[in-house]
């Protein structure tokens, strides 16, 4: 409610009176609002355009002060004049008659004859003193008397606009003064002979000599730092720095390639455009799902991702229910310097720091609306090269139906699933069938491909649509942003979808003079909605996969049922017997319904800052956030379900001749559900100092933190439920069942899982820094931390991870005259960041065991973990140094070096027997990593066509130096795509390891290995089993050590063209190639069956084995893992491009808007260049479904 | 040149803005809360109470066997030597060699129980003990009594016998007493080993309670039989002789082997003699039925004895052992028993010249192990006699029990009782002479490696 408030005080003019009502309906009815769409905002928003611009003044006033007019001028129009209090002192009273005269003919009547005049920039009326202008040519060559004078001057921008609040010191004196609304200043007591140095956030610092003129007239030009737009202070999540003294190593999004992308979420539009950052491969397991790292990994076994800050706190939730419409600024903290702030809260792998809009003060209401819609290509089932052609299968079917390989599964008790053409085969082995009719039959299976059908049926074009509204302004006192966003995403799995509606309100405003209060209310709602049929799609029973040949549904589109779980023989008498059907239609269960999932996460974050001007420079802030989210998934299989009648069939009880007795599962529905609910405190308070005077500058930071989040998590199952009602009926939990027909005893599965989780924090934190002369600074930082999850031990100890930097701005020495480059600063940094794993406690902890001991029959527990009181931070140190550079306008750059060492890295570590422990868990482990971060900035054409290039590149290479544990075997590491760490020294934590391969038997196409004497073998069991490291083969690092990114910007008046090009370099993948054991068992097939040895001498062209009945297990495993299937996973990307055209000028003015900006981008455009050569994209190494192509439409508006 | 100016006015909204701070931050158990629900702490007696009554894992089971291999109660036909593993075919033949396997489980799993006792004795000082006063005595008497015996029985393998003269200079065990598992130990004095054992058995005796819920659980007399075997350990006579008459003032009730069902000893919960159940570690040299009974000893067996019957059986037309006082088969009995502290008291009676109560215990126990009324009670006024009558009787009631190796040990330094063990294994002779080296076991590998403590001398 404070919003309105606050905006009602600060909000003046028409159009605001309009939205502010509009306003009190939206606070009021939030729901309603949600449920928007487009239509409605758009439809909205042109009819508040509409208004405005037919808007005409009438005015009737006799002999009023020019104040009145502006104050009715302002009321009828909502425009804003700007101006010095003494420029209308001189100013004449004013009488005017208008009748709905336009806006400029009520000025130019009314300026007339003042000794003003005006300029109208967006809604903003500038006025500026006429003498000033006029005067500005006539006296420029006027020469000053040696006595005190008074320079007057004015300041302006690149295009005349006037720079405002521009701080311009006299060099050597103790005299200031700041540039008014219209860029104007005077200083008195000069003499004419000394130099004005201009400081401004938005311009560059300038040094003006006077030479003797009484006025001064000045360009500036807009700062930036290099050539790409970017802000010129970062944000630590503590303070904001100036980045000119900034010691540290930071890297910035550039903010208009983030802002030309199209997505969802935020952190996909950060790839290809961030110093240091780099995306994993989306389509490989990771361990905890890690999907960005920071100059690559610096730890084992600790949590890798880095640490994501929202609006100065730590972010816990899903960062993907962020806007990223909402996204001021984003700054990505990298070493010791920029991250030690955040001391042992994962700071060691880098801190990504993002700031949400805000209203400015001294702004009109500005009102921006985005709206996009992204169509992606139905994605492509045939890139899974795990797959065996139809007609392969069915050859091999026949072949080991031939040799018996089925019978066992024929005729098992336990009415195993068996393929259709092995159904066939065998009915007409017993003669049930003619052979010429099972022939015929089979032939006509192989037309099938089962991709065909679930592209057709299961898959569609995910169409994602994005609405974004937000309103912003503010006064002297106060300032507000608000914001609405829906997105609607129709996934490419058909009846997937998801809805996100967020709510984002910050305030910011002044009560009293000094005291400033901020507060902020994000709400978030994601709606997920999961069609679960598509998951079921296998065969079940012994088999992992499908036969290639499933028709989902006949030529006229009905559905089919297909084999799932038991023997077509056993599914077709069940009914006779008294069941309920058994068979299973996937179409059919899609098409009515009848598994969903439905999952609503409402996400509430609140926070409040205090922050006190206790004296110039000193402040004192207190902030608070409290987050709260609850993420309630429940899925449901209707009674029609397979799912639902094979569990109620399963589980019924039969009569002695196997027909149908009862039921233990109630009929009904099943209901699943998982609630988890998360609560976080985060209190702060901090006192911050900074001082500015003349060549000295210092600020300081002190403070306190503490936090809490608490997440807890329940299941529970629901059986023969009733949708209608909500009701359920109980099951018998305790007892064991036979299950039908396998015999086999289970319990009725039920979600149990009750989990719970607390972490709490309390950190002590101070910085601080100086700069002397703009010249050279030097900053340091110092934390300490206390969590609950260590032992006494190291809460008492109490270590402090700190940090140091320096920097030299060379270009300000006066010995500084170099030609080509413009400025050159260095930089250094060296400190230790923190990191822990959630995993460990240093607490002791045991486990009950259910039943009683043997004999005795008493309760006993054992201990579970011995808990280590040492148990502490990882603490990784980092040295950083850099330069920064620029040559002119024409190339400005970065370059980084970077050296992490990590100790008390978490590992396991042996123990001496008498300990009572073989190993323990602790800080025993270090390892050290190197980098490079390079970033180029090229401005190539700066002319009306505009083409800038940005190149990063960035190299990140880790080593464990130290690692105790004897838990890696060789034989466990070839074949680790899992990426899963394991430790070897010497080695990077993730690495690709395989068996040496001599290639095939020219014999008989066995693949072949090396044993331990190094002779070639085919003994598999052996081989297999390495007994040193050093027989098998390490390529490298399974992460890529060479990465970055290439963005090109182009510019042609109202044009704009972002292309943005990404590559990865340095690494390996192992591929997938034919397992024959679980092609025959398992029906997991691969391309690579055609090319697999078939005569003597093919081994000199393939290295895919011959195929060999029965399979040899170890076979199959070692030539998966051996050195043939690796490949260099070497790409280069083009990731995307986006093109917008800014229809200003007439229309964009006709309809009174700032801006009307209309664009389309284009995604996963495709690989330019990768260095394997059958088509694999090392994202997706291991094969599954690449991410699509997309193309998306948007407009963009800001009235 | 860098002015501060703090107001007296502004200083007190300061001072407020930190004196909030700090009372949230002073709060010393704030980061204590358990960071995971599932995990779960011990924090109350019945939680500590249920650690120890693991019988499954850790307590009552995997007490050391390595020194029963090496004793002379049993031999190896070759063929079973060359079957057997490793270890134990090491530890057979009496070699000076390091161990054949870097892990020995007599060393490590008593220190596992060793650090579970410790975290029991740490965690149970943080209970309240009027939330359960005998619960927490129990537990605490438990633990004490628990870490007691694995010391003791370390000190049996590892250690020098016990000589009151030059313990203090004998390397006794590294000294565990917190739950700490980084804490680094070199090997305390034998002494000082000794004196913690009894410190920790001596307290238990206030805390144990006399009756015990469950066998697995040690009581009062359990821990007065085992105090007696140590002190009679230490050849501290008129000590033992007292634990004894404590120990058999609690219970003295002796099982009459006439009255067992189908001629087998009955499982512990339901033997009387038992004080403390415990069983020690499987190997297959001591296996039923691999260990051949060394025919002297079997054949002092009187044939009126009962023992000689429900003790052995035949197996491959050899005897083995099938008597172990667990009452299963397999493994082997190693706790506490009061046919052991009646023995113990026979012995100090005889050394301290009191021939008569020797003889009466002896004859106490006898009567229940011979067929009924065949017994005919030994006496003697020669102390020599009476003493080498008592021993002999030991070791055939305690046979496989775990302790003849200690036995062995400290008989040996008497000339009277010294004894070389001898083996002949693929017809080569290997002995073992008194007081050798090689009765102090060589300490595993992995913990001179990892700990740095001292080896035993070869």
């Amino acid at each position: 409610m404070a919003i309105i408030a606050n905006s009602k005080a600060t909000a003046r003019g028409m159009a605001f009176s309009k939205l502010s009502s509009f306003e009190r309906a939206t606070i009021r009815q939030l729901t309603v609002i949600m449920k928007l769409t487009t239509v409605f905002l758009l439809a909205f928003c042109m009819h508040v355009a509409a208004k405005t611009r037919g808007q005409n003044i009438t005015l009737s006033i006799k002999d009023a002060p020019l104040e009145k007019v502006f104050q009715e001028i302002k009321h009828q129009t909502g425009y804003v004049f700007f101006y010095n209090d003494k420029l209308i002192e001189n100013s004449k009273p004013i009488s005017i008659e208008a009748k709905n005269w336009p806006l400029k003919k009520v000025l130019d009547f009314c300026f007339k004859d003042q000794p003003l005049t005006y300029s109208i920039k967006g809604k903003i009326i500038t006025l500026t003193s006429k003498q000033i202008q006029d005067s500005f040519s006539s006296m420029q060559n006027d020469t000053l008397p040696l006595a005190n004078k008074t320079v007057k001057g004015r300041l302006f921008g690149t295009s005349n606009e006037p720079v405002v609040g521009a701080t311009i010191e006299v060099k050597g004196m103790n005299k200031q003064t700041f540039t008014n609304d219209a860029g104007e200043f005077s200083i008195e007591g000069l003499t004419g002979k000394e130099t004005l140095i201009v400081t401004s956030i938005n311009y560059e610092r300038t040094e003006i000599p006077i030479r003797d003129r009484l006025i001064v007239k000045q360009a500036l030009k807009i700062r930036t730092v290099g050539l790409a737009e970017v802000a010129v202070t970062v944000s630590t999540g503590y303070q904001e720095l100036a980045r000119e003294r900034a010691t540290g190593s930071y890297s910035t999004p550039q903010k208009d390639v983030f802002d030309s992308r199209v997505s969802t979420t935020v952190l996909s539009r950060l790839e290809g455009i961030t110093s240091g950052l780099v995306f994993n491969p989306p389509g490989v397991t990771l361990d905890n799902n890690q999907k960005i790292s920071i100059r690559g990994r610096s730890t084992i076994y600790a949590n890798d991702d880095p640490l994501v800050v929202v609006d100065n706190f730590p972010y816990d939730g899903d960062i993907n229910n962020l806007n990223p419409n909402d996204i001021a600024s984003i700054d990505v903290l990298k070493d010791a310097s920029a991250a030690s702030i955040w001391g042992s809260n994962r700071s060691g792998n880098g801190v990504i720091v993002i700031t949400t809009k805000k209203g400015k003060a001294n702004q009109g209401l500005s009102i921006n609306l985005n709206s996009n819609v992204t169509v992606s290509k139905r994605p492509d089932l045939k890139y899974d090269y795990n797959w065996l052609s139809t007609s392969d299968f069915i050859n091999i079917e026949r072949q080991l139906f031939d040799s018996g390989f089925y019978d066992s599964r024929i005729f098992s008790g336990q009415r195993n699933a068996i393929s259709p053409v092995v159904n066939i085969l065998n009915k007409s082995r017993t003669g049930m069938i003619p052979e010429e009719e099972a022939n015929s039959q089979i032939e006509e299976l192989r037309k099938y491909d089962v991709r065909d059908f679930l592209s057709k049926y299961f898959y569609r074009q995910a169409i994602n649509q994005q609405y974004s509204l937000n309103l912003a302004g503010g006064s002297e006192k106060a300032n507000y942003y608000l914001s609405f966003g829906y997105d609607k995403n129709l996934n490419a799995q058909k009846e997937n979808g998801v809805r996100r509606y967020t709510i984002l309100a910050n305030t910011n405003f002044e009560p009293i003079k000094n005291l400033e209060l901020t507060t902020g209310i994000n709400y978030t709602q994601v709606e997920n909605s999961k069609d679960n049929t598509l998951e079921q799609i296998n065969t079940g029973s012994l088999y992992t996969g499908i036969y290639p040949y499933a028709a989902l549904a006949d030529n006229q589109g009905n559905p089919l049922s297909i084999v799932k779980d038991y023997a077509p023989d056993f599914v077709e008498d069940a009914p006779s017997k008294g069941f309920m059907n058994w068979t299973f239609s996937p179409l059919e269960e899609l098409r009515k319904g009848l598994n969903t999932s439905k999952s609503t996460l409402a996400d509430t974050r609140l926070s409040l800052g205090i922050k006190y001007t206790v004296i110039e420079g000193l402040n004192a802030e207190v902030k608070y956030q409290y987050q709260r989210s609850t993420n309630q998934q429940n899925s449901l299989a209707k009674q029609d379900s397979y799912y639902a009648r094979n569990l109620i069939n399963g589980f019924s009880t039969v009569k002695p001749d196997t027909s149908f007795l009862s039921y233990n599962i109630p009929l009904g529905g099943i209901l699943n559900g998982t609630t988890i609910n998360s609560e976080a405190q985060r209190f702060r308070s901090q006192l911050s100092y900074k001082l500015n005077q003349s060549k000295h500058y210092l600020s300081a930071l002190a403070g306190f933190e503490i936090s809490e989040v608490k997440q807890e998590g329940t299941g529970f199952s629901q059986y023969g439920y009733d949708e209608e009602l909500g009701t359920s009926v109980p099951i018998n939990l305790q007892n064991a069942f036979p299950i039908i027909p396998t015999g086999t005893y289970q319990s009725i599965p039920y979600n149990y899982g009750v989990s719970g989780n607390i972490d709490r924090f309390r950190s002590f934190f101070g910085t601080s820094s100086y700069t002397y002369d703009d010249r050279y600074s030097v900053f340091g930082s110092i934390r300490y931390d206390g969590a609950n999850y260590f032992g006494v031990k190291a809460n008492q100890k109490n270590i402090p991870l700190w940090s140091s930097g320096f920097r030299w701005n060379v270009h300000r020495e006066d010995f500084f005259k170099s030609a080509s480059l413009s400025s050159l600063s260095l930089k250094g940094s060296y400190g230790f960041n923190g990191n822990f794993s959630r995993n460990l406690s240093g607490l002791t902890t045991f486990v009950y065991y259910g039943g009683g001991a043997p004999i005795t029959n008493a309760i006993y527990a054992a201990i579970s973990n011995v808990g280590n009181p040492e148990l502490g931070w990882e603490k990784t140190r980092i040295i950083n140094i850099g330069a920064e550079f620029s040559l002119k306008r024409l190339l400005s750059g970065s370059f980084e070096f970077y050296f992490k060492r990590g100790k008390d890295l978490i590992g396991k570590s042996p123990f001496p027997p008498s300990s009572g422990i073989n190993n323990l868990t602790g800080n025993y482990s270090e390892m050290k990593g190197k980098g490079i971060d390079v970033q180029l900035n090229f401005n190539i054409i700066n002319k009306i066509a505009k083409w800038r290039s940005t190149f990063f590149l960035s190299f990140a290479k880790d080593e464990i130096t130290k690692y105790q544990g004897n838990d890696v075997q060789p034989s466990s590491l070839p074949g680790a795509n899992s990426y899963a760490p394991y430790p070897v020294v010497g080695k990077p934590v993730f690495g690709i390891w395989s068996y040496k391969s001599a290639g095939l038997d020219p014999a008989n196409g066995d693949p072949r290995g090396y044993d331990s004497e190094k002779q070639i073998s085919t003994d598999y069991n052996n081989l297999l089993n390495p007994k040193e490291i050093d027989e098998l083969r390490h390529f490298g690092s399974a992460r890529p050590v060479w990465f970055g990114g290439l963005t090109n910007v182009f510019n042609y008046k109202r044009f704009s063209l972002t292309v943005s090009i990404s590559y990865k370099m340095g690494y390996f993948f192992i591929k997938r190639s034919i397992n024959y054991y679980s092609l025959y068992n398992y029906w997991v097939g691969n391309r690579e069956f055609t090319n697999r040895w078939r005569n003597p001498g093919d081994e000199a062209h393939t290295s895919v084995p011959a195929q060999r009945f029965p399979a040899d297990q170890n076979r199959d495993q070692f030539y998966n893992n051996s050195e043939s299937n690796v490949r260099k996973a070497d790409h280069i990307r083009l990731q995307d491009i986006s093109l917008s055209y800014n229809i200003a000028g007439n229309i964009a003015n006709a309809l009174k808007l700032k801006e009307m900006k209309l664009y389309v981008y284009m995604n996963n455009i495709g690989i330019l260049w990768r260095s394997n050569n059958e088509g694999i994209d090392p994202d997706f190494p291991t094969g599954g479904i690449v991410t699509p192509r997309s193309i998306s439409f948007g407009l963009r508006i800001s009235l | 040149m860098i002015k501060l100016n703090f107001n007296i006015k502004h200083q007190h909204k300061i001072g407020f803005l930190f004196a909030t701070l700090i009372i949230c931050s002073c709060n010393k158990d704030w980061l204590n809360e358990k960071p995971n629900k599932s995990l779960v702490v011990p924090n109350k007696v019945k939680d500590f109470q249920a650690i120890l009554d693991n019988s499954v894992s850790v307590y009552n089971v995997n007490y050391p066997a390595l020194q029963e291999i090496a004793t002379d109660d049993y031999y190896l036909l070759d063929i079973t030597f060359e079957a057997t593993e490793n270890l134990g075919q090491h530890i057979y033949q009496w070699k000076s060699d390091p161990y054949p396997s870097e892990i020995i489980p007599d060393w490590s799993e008593a220190y596992k129980r060793i650090l579970t006792s410790n975290i029991v004795l740490d965690g149970i000082e943080k209970v309240n003990p009027n939330s359960d006063i005998s619960g927490w005595r129990n537990v605490k008497g438990t633990a004490l009594f628990c870490r007691a015996i694995d010391y003791f029985n370390l000190t049996q393998l590892f250690c020098k016998p016990y000589k009151s003269i030059s313990s203090d200079s004998e390397l006794g065990l590294p000294l565990r007493l917190t739950p700490n598992v980084n804490e680094q130990h070199s090997r305390a004095s034998l002494k000082r080993t000794y004196e913690q054992v009894l410190h920790d058995l001596i307290q238990s005796c206030d805390l144990l309670p006399i009756e015990p819920k469950y066998k697995t659980r040690p009581s009062k007399g359990a821990a007065y039989a085992l105090l007696c075997r140590i002190f009679l350990n230490m050849e501290d006579y008129n000590q033992a002789k007292l634990y004894a008459d404590s120990a058999l003032s609690l219970s003295n009730t002796l099982l009459d082997f006439n009255t067992l069902s189908n001629g087998r000893i009955p499982l512990f919960t339901n033997n009387p003699e038992v004080l403390y159940n415990a069983t020690s570690l499987s190997y297959g040299p001591i296996s039923p039925l691999n260990a051949i009974v060394d025919s002297n000893l079997y054949n002092s067996y009187d044939t009126n004895d009962l023992r000689r019957s429900i003790f052995y059986k035949l197996f491959n037309n050899q005897q083995t052992f099938w008597g172990s006082y667990d009452g299963r088969i397999i493994p082997f009995f190693s706790g506490l028993a009061t046919d052991e502290v009646l023995l113990s008291r026979a012995e100090c009676n005889a050394r301290l010249g009191n021939l008569d109560d020797a003889t009466n215990d002896l004859n106490t126990l006898l009567e229940k192990r011979w067929i009924t009324n065949t017994y005919t009670p030994f006496n003697s006024v020669d102390e020599n006699e009476v003493l080498t009558t008592i021993l002999n009787e030991r070791r055939k009631e305690m046979a496989f029990r775990s302790t003849r190796w200690s036995d062995l040990r400290r008989l040996n330094t008497d000339t009277r009782f010294e004894k070389t063990l001898t083996r002949i294994i693929n017809a080569t002779l290997h002995s073992l002479p008194p007081n050798d080296n090689r009765y102090v076991f060589l300490i595993p590998e992995n913990e001179i490696s990892l700990s740095r403590i001292q080896q035993n001398p070869r």
